[in-house]
């Protein structure tokens, strides 16, 4: 790569720029300044430094790409990126010490594209201000994914025909969600999974919504938000929901397992086929103040209270 | 099924016949410009001029995607579209105009984002939602309407037929969003984080033209300065009506939050309802109003009717 760049841009030091830029009408053969831009994120990712930003100059499609560095991508909200047939739009397989940063992007599956943002490894990343839709999977897969954290907010992530979220870490992880719509997904809005590891998972989801995430009676999926560790020798999965709203699911909000444990706070669920449900042992907290109401069925197993202090 | 088929038909006809000498058919992405043209291929060099023009060339499930800030004319989805207007897209309408009807299938899911819909006092409906499974509109501003800021009607054709909006704005229409049922199918609705201000009506949820459940969760939004802030109607052998509302603020209207008829309800939770100068609420003709007990309902002219206590858990 290193040889490749050289060759390409003899003159200028492209190989140590901090913020390159993309547009519509760039090329890759530019040195990814704003005056020469690209066209490709994945160019631009290869040629930034280390640490690095790009920079989307205009509304367009810049390409899937594959994240291999610490990287921040600012997308200003118009910068998208389409797949091919079974595609994924961002991978990322950086190294431990690396924090990614997506902010602004329009992930479009079309219906056809696999996975909108599949994370195996980093030390961190961040997807904010983000469009996640219509992929045939997952929106944002963290299955198998090794990092420290993962945090979401302000984004959307609607129509994907698997999970809008999949949180399914290796490694013990913190994670939050904030202010983040999941819509009409195939098999939940949101699920954490703590089935692939053994360390700790804490989760913090606050002020989001998992809405019509049930195509209605038959369909055996579409929950809204789902905590599931079901064996003894996986991951203790704890779930702390604020202001939550589940509406229109399967489930509303779903504890299965053994290892997994909701807490509920302030949170309004309805017009769910079943508000809440506890299943195989699993751990369902209230703090007494949510509402939970105008379900089909409101409650299917216990709820344990806990109290503010 | 015949007539699905037919229309499908005539669609791909259409396609064909209008779009046979550009590579624009099938793109996944098009682009519409301040200074493009319709007889363009719609791509970023050489971008379309409206709306429609765009719609119609995009392939089913594809995106539209906006350059500058301008006007992009009125539309009418017929398929699967993602409009991503990056907050700077606008659609006027003439007068007594629709900007944009939903006319889709019933597996369709339409996205609006980022569009700023202006009624400019003469248009009659901002966004008509009659036909697709889905619709989602985030962070548009719809405004200045004779009628509909937002219309959702619920229909028999598909099973589950829902609405989602969020961090949007719907003021000075007739009404800021008006959901009803008009037949036996279900009607779903959230609203997340947004605003209805200086309607008629800020959100008005009609069960009496149908039987289909109209079920509606508004969380974290501004009902404000409206003549009706929140209004909830139905009657018997119609449509049970459930409105939630959880954090909403309801102030500065005439009426705060109202529910007429025997199957409407609405529930209220950690909501305030203020300033309101003839009811903060008002629940008749064997309507019901419930409350957690944790509301702020203070400095309204008065109330009609009672809330009923339901528990938080």
């Amino acid at each position: 790569m290193l040889f490749a760049t050289v060759c390409m841009m003899p003159a200028s030091p492209t190989y140590a720029q901090t913020r390159v830029f993309v547009a519509a009408q760039g090329a890759d053969a530019n040195p990814c300044t704003f005056a020469l831009p690209c066209r490709t994120f994945q160019h631009a990712h290869d040629v930034v430094a280390s640490g690095g930003e790009i920079d989307v100059l205009d509304p367009a499609g810049y390409g899937p790409l594959s994240i291999t560095k610490a990287i921040s991508i600012q997308g200003h909200g118009f910068a998208g990126i389409s797949t091919s047939s079974g595609g994924t739009a961002i991978e990322i397989n950086a190294t431990a010490l690396d924090i990614v940063s997506l902010n602004g992007l329009l992930l479009e599956g079309s219906g056809v594209g696999f996975e909108g943002i599949h994370f195996i490894k980093a030390k961190a990343l961040v997807v904010d201000d983000c469009v996640v839709r219509n992929f045939t999977l997952v929106g944002l897969s963290a299955e198998f994914a090794s990092a420290q954290w993962l945090s979401v907010s302000n984004s959307i992530f609607d129509g994907n025909g698997g999970h809008g979220i999949l949180l399914q870490p290796s490694v013990p992880m913190t994670a939050t969600i904030d202010r983040s719509v999941m819509r009409g997904n195939g098999s939940s809005g949101l699920s954490i999974v703590g089935n692939t590891g053994a360390g700790a998972l804490n989760v913090t989801v606050t002020d989001s919504v998992a809405a019509n995430n049930w195509k209605g009676a038959g369909d055996q999926f579409g929950d809204g938000f789902v905590v599931d560790s079901d064996q003894t020798t996986n991951s203790q999965v704890d779930v702390l929901f604020t202001r939550i709203a589940a509406f229109g699911n399967r489930v509303g909000v779903y504890s299965f397992g053994n290892n997994a444990t909701v807490s509920l706070a302030q949170s309004t669920v309805t017009g769910n086929d079943t508000g809440y449900a506890v299943a195989n042992n699993g751990t369902f907290n209230t703090y007494g103040d949510n509402y939970i109401d105008a379900n089909v069925h409101n409650s299917s197993g216990p709820l344990v209270s806990i109290s503010k202090q | 099924v015949k007539q699905v088929l037919v229309l499908l038909v005539v669609m791909a006809s259409l396609h064909i016949a209008a779009f046979s000498v550009t590579s624009a058919q099938g793109q996944g992405r098009v682009f519409v410009a301040a200074q493009g043209a319709d007889a363009n291929p719609c791509t970023f060099a050489l971008p379309c001029r409206s709306f429609q023009h765009a719609h119609d060339v995009v392939a089913a499930g594809g995106e539209i995607d906006v350059l500058d800030p301008a006007g992009y004319g009125p539309l009418n989805i017929t398929k699967a579209i993602s409009i991503q207007g990056h907050g700077f897209a606008g659609i006027s309408t003439s007068t007594g105009g629709t900007a944009i009807a939903i006319n889709a299938t019933a597996t369709d899911g339409v996205s609006l984002n980022g569009l700023l819909i202006e009624g400019n006092g003469v248009g009659h409906y901002g966004i008509i939602f009659t036909t697709a499974n889905s619709l989602v509109v985030d962070n548009c501003v719809v405004r200045n309407f004779t009628a509909h800021g937002l219309l959702a009607v619920s229909n028999a054709v598909s099973a589950t037929q829902w609405l989602g909006v969020s961090n949007s704005i719907f003021d000075s229409n007739l009404y800021g969003i008006l959901l009803g049922t008009n037949s036996s199918g279900p009607l779903m609705a959230t609203v997340h984080r947004s605003e209805m201000r200086g309607n008629g009506f800020g959100f008005y949820a009609f069960g009496s033209s149908g039987t289909g459940a109209l079920d509606a969760a508004v969380t974290d939004s501004v009902a404000a300065n409206n003549s009706n802030g929140v209004y909830v109607e139905s009657s018997t052998a119609h449509s049970v009506v459930n409105v939630f509302l959880t954090r909403v603020t309801v102030s500065g209207n005439r009426t705060g939050v109202l529910a007429t008829g025997g199957t409407a309800n609405f529930r209220l939770a950690q909501s305030a309802v203020t300033g309101n100068s003839t009811s903060g609420f008002s629940i008749v003709n064997g309507a019901a109003g419930m409350s957690y007990g944790d509301n702020y309902i203070r400095a309204n002219a008065g109330n009609t009717g009672s809330l009923a206590a339901i528990a938080q858990r």
